[in-house]
């Protein structure tokens, strides 16, 4: 079993809106993250990301069952774990209160 | 009839860790794959999007081997900075042989081609030389390309490490193979191009670390003069990685990224401008020694001040 994490997890933009699209829906192939995110995930970078995220955790994916008419590869389908729901959750909040945190002027 | 994506499996299998091919190279392969498949069938909208898919694909792979080279993670920064180190290194080398090798294109006295298999020959030759100056700006500017504020412990052994490497490879470049390289070029030069038949004789930089102490046994104090010169300046050049070295982890440490820059450059231009005036200064009374050696003694002093002055600065905060 891989060792928890000790440090608070970070989230960079691409991490946070590859999981909020994961918990909006459940379960998505990589392509179909590309699609939904309106041109911010690019196709060539969105598995190296993915892969980042199941190292820390965030996320988890499984291979879909094998294509009955072809004998082509099985794609990957990935869904947020409950770290990452959290981490989502905590981020967001985060997100809100630091825009309750402007100061006057900057409103 | 194979999948489209089944050779580039088994050809990025035998290149992949298993668990890139899992997560990264598989699934690129497993949506080139559908893509393939559930493309429409006009012949042209196929074609697109199976080359998009392919294209799509190799992106991924060189986003993955960059990532792997620039690994982000605290743990690889000593990587880092000899990946760094090695890029600049090489950009530098590539910078500074160019014009050399553009001008003995012209000077060769007749039309030649870059694809002429004499200045083919000769390029390589021309590597040699510039590693007295493409290592020392590879370990600063890398350095601090990678690094900002104050290094760890790891991260000065890592440079230590570094320095020290680069100092015994330039004690092995300066001594033998800069010498040879020298000469195989003059070589290439005066018989090949020019047409020359006698080979040429060799000057002081064309002398191995023993030959041009045999020369300087063998000549008298006046002559062997510049040959002395010559001698002590390699040995002076040998410590310049070290030297940048050391500098880089006190230029790291400024606040300001650009100022550090601009400070390393200043001390890179003028450590090797010192170097270039040495031959002049070498005129006067001062013994080839000291000429030689003085850059390097300028360096450490400013590394000395600056390490004085860092240790004032910690004991005025406490």
């Amino acid at each position: 079993m891989p060792p928890r994490p000790t440090a608070l997890p970070t989230l960079p933009p691409k991490e946070a809106l590859i999981l909020q699209l994961l918990v909006d829906a459940d379960e998505l192939y990589g392509l179909e993250l590309v699609s939904r995110s309106n041109r911010r995930l690019k196709r060539g970078t969105v598995y190296v990301t993915l892969g980042r995220m199941e190292k820390k955790q965030l996320i988890t994916s499984r291979l879909e069952a094998p294509p009955p008419h072809a004998g082509g590869m099985p794609r990957r389908l990935y869904s947020p774990t409950a770290d990452g729901r959290r981490v989502l959750a905590a981020w967001n909040e985060l997100a809100k209160v630091m825009g309750r945190l402007k100061p006057e002027f900057a409103r | 009839m194979s999948k489209p994506g089944s050779r580039l499996h088994r050809l990025a299998s035998r290149a992949f860790h298993p668990d890139t091919m899992e997560h990264v190279i598989g699934p690129a392969i497993a949506d080139l794959e559908w893509e393939c498949t559930v493309a429409p069938s006009s012949r042209w909208w196929r074609t697109w999007v199976c080359t998009r898919s392919y294209l799509s694909f190799w992106n991924a792979v060189v986003v993955h081997v960059w990532t792997c080279l620039i690994d982000r993670s605290p743990e690889a920064v000593g990587r880092r900075v000899w990946f760094s180190a090695t890029v600049v290194g090489i950009f530098v080398t590539a910078v500074l042989i160019a014009p050399v090798w553009l001008h003995s294109l012209r000077s060769a006295g007749r039309p030649q081609t870059p694809f002429d298999g004499n200045i083919a020959r000769a390029l390589p030759l021309l590597i040699p030389q510039a590693t007295p100056i493409s290592i020392p700006a590879g370990i600063l500017f890398g350095t601090l390309w990678v690094l900002r504020g104050p290094a760890s412990r790891s991260i000065r052994q890592t440079l230590l490490v570094l320095g020290v490497t680069c100092s015994l490879f330039s004690a092995g470049m300066l001594g033998w193979g800069i010498p040879r390289a020298n000469q195989a070029y003059r070589v290439v030069v005066y018989q090949r191009m020019l047409g020359n038949v006698s080979p040429p004789t060799k000057g002081a930089n064309e002398l191995t670390w023993r030959e041009l102490r045999d020369r300087i046994n063998e000549k008298d104090t006046a002559t062997a003069r510049p040959l002395r010169l010559s001698y002590h300046l390699r040995m002076a050049l040998v410590t310049t990685p070290l030297i940048f070295a050391m500098l880089a982890l006190v230029l790291v440490r400024g606040r300001r990224r650009v100022l550090s820059w601009l400070l390393g450059l200043l001390l890179f231009v003028g450590y090797y401008a010192l170097i270039d005036f040495a031959p002049l200064i070498e005129q006067g009374t001062l013994s080839p020694i000291a000429v030689a050696w003085m850059p390097n003694l300028v360096a450490v002093m400013l590394l000395a001040w600056a390490t004085v002055l860092r240790g004032r600065s910690h004991a005025s905060t406490y």
